[in-house]
């Protein structure tokens, strides 16, 4: 990584970013406090574990600029070349938030909804409107602007993003949709996802990131932050599918209260190279979650996730079930920690991951870390690196599909499995376009 | 002409170790054949060399179907020309599904036998990937699920996943059903079913029995042949047929057992 001092990277930027938005004094002394962090944290050396195996000295830093600052309140018309993906196949949605570049470009939500008091809106308008809502989460607990030098330059200058809140006892039935979508060359985005479902809510969030062409360059660094409340029931999926020319480095975290469930999906379909911190902290007593995980690679892409199972309190639960199918020269990396702390009694965590050599020059590493300081729990792991099974195949094959027909279907088999833990018809159709197109 | 299979001096190695030494034997369409032999006597080996799995080396000798060598041909091309295999041990295949499967497998068959109009891909579907209609192969599925006593729900579950032994050997024959094949052999599809699950299956492949279709029933005991009674029996020892003859050799050997055969062949072992 090449680290030259960047002009547009300075506290003068922080300033100048947050007057042109015109935010209330607070987000602003915020993005202040992250810039000093910024400056006081180094880059990954490399020699970190979680960095270990993801090399940066590719990135550029210098070649990405900063969007322009986005005023308050624009709206733009939506480009011909988004309009295909403003519907989900099949699926009816309570909302939808397109933005470009930061640009908001939709933002609808049922009035039903709005009524019942949900909101689902740019994080910037919330910022101006619900600070009430916003200040109490944004950057304090799950993912502290501190946590890295990635971070602290995301809280410094973020930008875009989702900030979607649902009262106490709101069950929203139908999913909640944002489209983010990168169509600047070389810019660097750094939305930010706040999902606040409070106590004995229910909601469904879909995240869907694209870029607008399969060769546009650009430096993506982004964060996402969950918090279901008590009781809450919080489904999370998301599809990375950006260019094939993007860096990418994602922190997000969920945070777990009392009895509160996550299911939380993610596809990592795009970019050139993705780092992705991944983590569920289970702070309440009896909360539960489920991760899973796919991804499929070719070429030289590199995708590295980092997953967290924190458990922090007694009666709770975690399942996680990654897979990875990979092409070409492409690479991943899947270390998964489970964290029982001393308090986590009677918990259960459990964690799958298995990956598919579709060529000889693809890798996978796979890295459990179960840290179990607890006494009555259940943990286990497991996981496989194989390549396509022999009898798999000579039985398809006995039936009449050719060699590549039935090495196509046990491809896409294989994630389907995964693809089916997506609970929402539109996004499993989507996910077995994006994949059929790709193998 | 028919389709008929011919194998004639057949010698197969495993890892290097010859298996079937010198099998001769002819399947003509509409005709059943009984395989029976001792565990280990290379029923499987003689199931698998037809079916062209690639970890079975043939050494010398040769199999035709309708006239064609099969053995320059792979598994696909095989099944397309009309040869089945109902597995003794059926692969599960995660993430598929039973009926997506099928409805590719059925398209690709008849694509191969010219009974899918390639034309229906006007709209830009290269003709490897016309598959027949949805309603039409539903249609097909459900009837003979129907008939093998196979309820609905498998149509959607994955295959061979969680399947009981019963369920794994009806779905094979459901295959078979669906393929059509000339000649379709059947590996053990007896054992391990308890005898309702026995007689559904043996009743299945007695109704697609028939002028169109030659069966190689391969078997260790002799039950199933209680309710399918094949033209000609054959015994299998040590990788070469010892004993041919009627249904009458089955009973023979139900009576006096594989050492009869064994004691009768010691040259041969
Ligand atoms: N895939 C294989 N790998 C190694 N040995 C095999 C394999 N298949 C069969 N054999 C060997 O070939 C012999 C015949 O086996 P098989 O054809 O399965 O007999 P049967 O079906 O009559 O019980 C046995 O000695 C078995 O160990
Ligand atoms: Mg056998």
């Amino acid at each position: 990584m090449t680290v030259e001092t960047l002009q547009q990277w300075s506290a003068e930027a922080v300033e100048a970013l947050s007057a042109a938005k015109a935010e209330p004094s607070w987000m602003r002394e915020r993005r202040l406090a992250a810039w000093r962090c910024f400056e006081e944290l180094a880059w990954p050396s490399g020699t970190e574990e979680e960095w270990r195996r993801t090399d940066l000295r590719g990135l550029h830093l210098e070649a990405y600029a900063p969007l322009p600052p986005v005023p308050p309140a624009r709206q733009e018309e939506v480009p011909a070349v988004l309009q295909p993906h403003l519907a989900l196949p099949e699926t009816a949605l309570g909302g939808l938030l397109l933005q470009q570049d930061g640009v908001p470009l939709r933002c609808e939500l049922e009035p039903e909804l709005r009524r019942q008091g949900v909101v689902f809106c740019p994080l910037e308008a919330a910022v101006q409107e619900y600070p009430e809502l916003v200040a109490p989460y944004f950057m304090t607990q799950a993912v502290p602007a501190a946590m890295s030098k990635f971070t602290a330059l995301h809280g410094a200058l973020w930008q875009g993003g989702v900030f979607l809140y649902v009262p106490r006892g709101v069950q929203v039935a139908l999913p909640l949709r944002a489209l983010t979508v990168h169509g600047r060359a070389a810019s660097l985005q750094q939305a930010h996802v706040l999902l606040v479902a409070d106590e004995q809510a229910q909601v469904t969030f879909i995240e869907e990131q694209l870029s607008c062409a399969e060769d546009l360059p650009g430096l993506y660094n982004g964060v996402v932050e969950i918090f279901t409340q008590r009781g809450a029931q919080v489904t999370v999926l998301q599809i990375q599918n950006w260019s094939r020319r993007l860096w990418g480095f994602a922190y997000q975290r969920a945070l777990l209260a009392e009895d509160s469930h996550l299911r939380w999906a993610v596809a990592g379909l795009g970019s050139r190279l993705h780092w992705t911190s991944l983590g569920v902290v289970l702070r309440g007593r009896g909360s539960s979650s489920r991760l899973f995980g796919l991804t499929l690679t070719d070429g030289r892409q590199h995708l590295d996730y980092q997953t967290l199972q924190d458990h922090q309190a007694p009666h709770t639960e975690s399942d996680l079930l990654f897979k990875s199918a990979l092409l070409g020269r492409s690479r991943t990396v899947f270390r998964g920690v489970i964290w029982l702390r001393p308090q986590a009694q009677h918990t259960n965590a459990y964690q799958a991951d298995h990956s598919l050599l579709l060529s000889p020059h693809a890798r996978a590493d796979s890295l459990p870390i179960l840290e179990i300081e607890a006494d009555d729990v259940r943990c286990k792991h497991g996981s496989t690196t194989g390549r396509i099974d022999d009898e798999q195949l000579f039985y398809l094959m006995s039936r009449g599909l050719s060699a590549q027909e039935a090495q196509r279907m046990i491809v896409e088999g294989f994630l389907e499995t995964v693809i089916a833990e997506f609970p929402v018809a539109g996004c499993q159709e989507r996910l077995r376009q994006l994949v059929a197109a790709r193998i | 002409m028919g389709t008929d299979l011919v194998i004639r001096d057949l010698h197969v190695s495993v890892e290097g170790k010859p298996i079937l030494r010198g099998l001769n034997l002819e399947v003509k369409q509409g005709e059943i054949h009984a395989l029976m032999g001792p565990n280990g006597s290379g029923k499987s080996t003689l199931a698998y060399t037809l079916m062209g799995h690639p970890k079975y080396h043939v050494d010398r000798g040769e199999v035709l179907l309708g006239g064609e060598n099969l053995l320059a041909m792979d598994a696909s091309a095989r099944a397309q020309k009309g040869l089945f295999l109902a597995f003794q041990y059926p692969v599960t295949v995660p993430g598929v599904t039973l009926a997506n499967f099928l409805r590719s497998a059925v398209s690709a068959v008849r694509r191969a036998r010219g009974q899918l109009a390639v034309e229906a891909a006007g709209d830009g579907a290269s003709p490897q990937e016309v598959l027949i209609p949805m309603r039409q192969f539903r249609r097909e599925l459900l009837e003979r699920m129907r008939a093998l006593g196979i309820e609905e729900e498998f149509a959607r579950r994955y295959l061979n996943e969680g399947f009981s032994g019963g369920e794994k050997k009806r779905i094979e024959i459901l295959q078979l059903a669906m393929l059509e094949p000339k000649i379709a052999i059947l590996d053990e599809t007896d054992s391990g079913l308890d005898i309702d699950a026995l007689r559904t299956v043996a009743e299945g492949i007695k109704r697609l029995a028939g002028p169109e279709l030659g069966v190689l029933l391969i078997t260790h005991y002799q039950r199933i042949l209680n309710y399918i009674t094949p033209h000609y029996v054959h015994v299998l020892l040590d990788g070469q047929i010892v004993e041919s003859g009627g249904p009458e050799l089955a009973t023979t050997l139900e009576a006096k057992g594989y050492d009869w055969v064994r004691e009768k062949h010691a040259s041969v072992a």
